[in-house]
């Protein structure tokens, strides 16, 4: 057995009660609320980004309502202040549908000959009809041959994609509930040699956006799921600008909850803000063959 | 240039963090504007970037409805032809799409092939373009009026020497450019050869008012002032864009804005072709205040590892406009990086 890195995300909705109302003095520090992740896996959990946003301004690096540190229990803060939120924002999203999970190409998820990238969509209940021409739904992953007994991340590889298109697809003509299957040879690990992938993307449209419209399941060579979770899209098109943890992403052991304090710091605020925050990155697993 | 083969970039002052210790160093101790130019200084390692060249090619198509195009046709219109004699890495290829948006939305209605005939195919059957996106993480951390252009390969600029580049506004900008008096802010960035330090060459240029219909009038920028020629060797990484003014911080100044840069040596970058900002800029992202910007009509298809296209192979890409009524118009963009040396 060896390791292999399934894509995660968690997500938790923290309610920041206003600061006036609800100011705490800790250590010098106002805490109102605490956000936690934990892996809840049995092997170690690599933290790559966060992405916190609220129910009133989803565009945070526009205009944040709250300070945020972030640490790991046991372990130190990265910031012993809190900061506003847009000061830890090194990576902004323009929107695009694609996540690269792999922590600066150290982390891909493996597929071996043999087995398959399955993908399923569903019509969300926000999907719009407004279409005059169906769109087209569809998945690709970016992926990199794995030359044998080479290190990954040299250049011995050949760049490769696994896609599927359906396509047209009668969208407004799908019910609610039908699953799409995005069955294709081209999802299938080639035969001459594993892939890595690193990266997926599914187009959104603009009605799409957001995750209004399309819910996707996907499933790794092993029949796991990537991303336990019905919000696809909107991990991958998140509408807020993340926080990078950085070229190695935090390590997280088993037992280790990653931490982040958050305050609300509009002091003309008297309403709660409810903060969601995702937390984004790999978890190790055995590869399953 | 000895570096960790595992680590693709080093940046000096950033300790790239450890697993084991847990959290990194994290530019937001610094300033913005160290840890942007921090990051403009990363560096490949393994390789003489010397020997490394930008490339890029463009076409611009106008795709009625149910329109299919095929952008390399040997012998006929070889743009995306590797005609060098070196080997060329593609480790870009851009759709850009005239301003996608009210419906429909081009991205989903634009499908592609990819390949390079006969040695292989990418994509063989028809996806929307917009499938092709690998990264959406290429904003850095600048100002929002400033679009950074990144080199697909790092260039190494001499001490002393001039880099020049020629810049004009295309017709749909005209209108606006005779009312408005631009300055645009154009600097070269990039760190020192020996020292790893960050460099930077600003050269404010001020627009002229153009008078209407003077369509392919340009100007040279001449970094050619004592102040503006790097005084030790640089290895260029970015080429910036930075706008006064930009009206309800709308980036439509570098919808229009075409450059064209002259290297004092080394192979042709360009072809001799204009390039507009918009296609090559990394910063098209969101526009302040929320909605979507220019990165609505972008497609970025980065591959882990680039494409090689040897001497006289090609890059096919095909092209059709699924829509039933609308007209399209695409920028088809590969960038790249060509060795020095003969293949």
């Amino acid at each position: 057995m060896t390791i292999n890195y399934l894509p995660f995300q968690r997500r938790e909705v923290v309610v920041v009660p206003p600061m006036k109302a609800a100011r705490v003095q800790t250590g010098g520090f106002a805490v109102t609320n605490i956000a936690r992740m934990s892996s809840g896996s049995t092997k170690r959990a690599i933290i790559q980004d966060v992405i916190m946003y609220d129910a009133v301004n989803m565009y945070l690096a526009d205009g944040c309502g709250f300070r945020v540190r972030f640490g790991v229990d046991g372990r130190n803060y990265m910031t012993e202040d809190l900061y506003d939120y847009r000061c830890y924002i090194d990576v902004q999203h323009p929107l695009k549908a694609t996540w690269d999970w792999s922590c600066g190409k150290r982390t891909p998820y493996r597929l071996y000959p043999g087995q398959r990238m399955k993908v399923l969509m569903q019509r969300s209940p926000y999907w719009s009809d407004q279409f005059t021409t169906a769109p087209s739904v569809s998945v690709q992953f970016n992926c990199m041959k794995v030359a044998h007994g080479s290190p990954v991340g040299t250049k011995d590889g050949e760049p490769m994609m696994l896609y599927s298109t359906k396509f047209p697809q009668p969208a407004f003509a799908t019910a609610l509930g039908d699953l799409i299957d995005l069955d294709s040879p081209r999802l299938y690990c080639p035969k001459d040699s594993p892939v890595d992938i690193y990266s997926v993307t599914i187009p959104d449209s603009q009605f799409t956006r957001g995750g209004a419209g399309q819910i996707v399941y996907i499933l790794d060579g092993n029949e796991r799921p990537f991303w336990d979770s019905t919000t696809f899209v909107d991990m991958l098109n998140i509408m807020a600008s993340p926080i990078s943890f950085g070229y190695g992403g935090v390590l997280l052991d088993p037992d280790e909850t990653l931490r982040a304090d958050i305050e609300n710091s509009d002091p003309n605020m008297n309403v709660n803000r409810t903060v969601t925050v995702t937390y984004r990155g790999v978890l190790e697993v055995e590869d399953g063959r | 240039m000895a570096g960790n083969p595992e680590s693709m970039t080093f940046i000096p002052g950033e300790d790239p963090g450890d697993f084991a210790l847990g959290l990194p160093n994290h530019p937001s101790d610094l300033s913005r504007l160290a840890a942007y130019k921090l990051r403009m200084a990363k560096m490949p390692t393994g390789y003489n970037v010397a020997e490394k060249f930008p490339w890029w090619r463009k076409v611009h198509e106008v795709l009625r409805a149910e329109d299919k195009i095929v952008l390399l046709r040997p012998g006929w219109q070889a743009t995306f032809e590797n005609a060098s004699d070196h080997d060329v890495e593609v480790d870009e290829i851009r759709f850009y799409m005239t301003w996608s948006r009210p419906t429909p939305d081009y991205r989903t209605r634009l499908l592609c092939k990819i390949g390079i005939p006969p040695r292989r195919e990418i994509i063989a059957d028809w996806i929307p373009v917009h499938s092709l996106h690998t990264e959406n993480d290429r904003i850095l951390i600048a100002d929002m009026d400033a679009f950074t252009y990144e080199l697909p390969a790092p260039y190494v600029l001499q001490r002393g020497n001039q880099f020049a580049m020629d810049w004009r506004f295309n017709a749909a900008f005209l209108t606006n450019m005779a009312i408005d008096d631009w300055v645009i802010e154009v600097g070269l960035h990039g760190w020192g050869l020996q020292d790893y330090e960050p460099i930077s060459l600003m050269k404010p240029v001020r627009g002229w008012p153009q008078p209407t219909g003077a369509v392919n009038q340009w100007q040279t920028i001449a970094f050619e002032e004592e102040q503006d020629r790097p005084m030790r060797d640089a290895v260029i990484t970015h080429i910036s864009f930075g706008a006064a003014l930009t009206t309800n911080v709308n980036p439509n100044v570098f919808e229009a804005l075409e450059f064209r840069p002259h290297a004092p040596e080394g192979p042709d970058w360009h072809q001799g072709e204009f390039f507009a900002v918009r296609d090559v800029a990394e910063q098209v992202g969101r526009v302040r205040g929320g909605g979507a910007g220019m990165a609505d009509c972008f497609v970025i298809h980065r591959p882990i590892v680039p494409y090689v296209l040897g001497r006289g192979e090609g890059m096919l890409v095909e092209l059709w406009n699924h829509d039933v009524i609308a007209e399209v118009a695409a920028d088809v963009i590969l960038r790249g990086s060509q060795t020095g040396r003969r293949a």
